[in-house]
């Protein structure tokens, strides 16, 4: 018997059965950005929930005997009645497909707000957001936190996608740029014909030394906020540790792949 | 596949993969346990955990170092009967 066989006896082998928690919320209503791309709005029992701009919270639907759950960011804000989750539909994933036939109306769950991507109190230093893909959608929540501060720092929001349809929330933005001259939208298709009015056609990643020329320019003044695919979070911080960001002015959310 | 938390955690005390668990899958009793422990049936394998854990404790089951296979089993066992689990952490480390 190994040392790891011995350390294994007596250990019972099958976990006991969690208590299932009650339903706490309703799907209200959906808006399709694309066929794959939706902003899904949930209404809490108890009303707005409590987090913090940056937090996810788990949306989770009853299935085969228990809540199928998975993390999302809420764009809107902490006293909003609904949350607005901005949700990637995944081929073949498991809960995904199911929201993608679950009708206004269903009871859900939502877990308590968690997660450390979140705002530092009276940071007045440039703040520079970039998002890949659904990663906008906790900036949304960060960037109307604060706009709302008396006197809101420079922003600057990159946004990279692959179709212009999928710039999540991107009237939004753009009524925020226009009502606020601290606010600097850069949105970008990758993928764009290049038809779309003011859509960058690049990767988000490589407007990066063109923000950085036209907007920051100091290191030390800026503190960078990155969402989305993993690859381009860490080439995105890569980049700018190699211009002086300070590793702790670099807060990094990787949305894993989703399902 | 699920996340499991081996054997840097014990007696650490560190919480913060409770605080970024989206399904509040990660638990210990106060004043019992001397690390925290996985549920795998409710682990959505997400790796927020492991990512923010300070004392780097925190593996994918198929990425933990052998010599702390073990805690798989542990994590598992403490659904089922925590005090077993128990005894198998105190085994690993006499207090």
């Amino acid at each position: 018997m190994t040392a790891t066989q011995a350390l294994l006896e007596g250990l019972p082998a099958r976990p006991r059965s969690r208590p299932q928690l009650p339903s706490n919320a309703t799907l209200v209503g959906r808006e399709s950005l694309t066929d794959d791309i939706h902003v899904l709005r949930v209404r809490p029992d108890e009303g707005p929930l409590s987090f913090h701009p940056g937090q996810y919270v788990s949306l989770g639907l009853w299935h085969d005997g228990a809540w199928l759950q998975r993390p999302y960011s809420p764009a809107g804000h902490p006293g909003d009645r609904e949350l607005e989750l901005l949700v990637r539909h995944v081929p073949g994933g498991r809960l995904t497909p199911l929201l993608w036939s679950t009708a206004a109306g269903t009871r859900v769950r939502i877990g308590s707000a968690k997660g450390v991507f979140r705002l530092m109190p009276d940071d007045r230093r440039l703040h520079l957001f970039l998002a890949t893909g659904t990663g906008i959608a906790p900036m949304v929540a960060m960037v109307s936190a604060l706009l709302e501060r008396a006197v809101p720092p420079p922003l600057v929001v990159v946004h990279g996608v692959r179709h212009a349809a999928e710039l999540g929330f991107r009237k939004r933005l753009e009524q925020w740029r226009r009502q606020s001259s601290e606010l600097v939208y850069v949105p970008a298709a990758s993928r764009s014909d290049g038809s779309e009015a003011g859509v960058h056609r690049a990767r988000a990643l490589d407007l990066l030394p063109e923000v950085w020329a036209q907007h920051v320019g100091d290191p030390g003044m800026v503190v960078a906020y990155l969402c989305g695919n993993p690859a381009v979070v860490e080439a995105a911080g890569e980049w700018l540790a190699g211009r002086g960001v300070p590793h702790d002015s670099i807060r990094c959310e990787e949305y894993w792949p989703p399902s | 596949m699920t996340y499991v938390i081996a054997a840097p955690c014990v007696d650490q005390n560190d919480q913060s993969c409770v605080d970024v668990c989206p399904v509040d899958c990660i638990t210990a009793e106060p004043g019992a346990d001397r690390k925290f422990y996985i549920d795998a049936e409710a682990c959505i394998e997400c790796g927020q955990c492991a990512r923010v854990c300070p004392n780097e404790a925190i593996f994918a089951d198929r990425e933990l170092p052998p010599e702390w296979a073990v805690y798989t089993a542990i994590d598992a066992a403490w659904y089922a009967d925590p005090s077993a689990a128990r005894r198998q952490v105190d085994a690993l480390h006499p207090a």
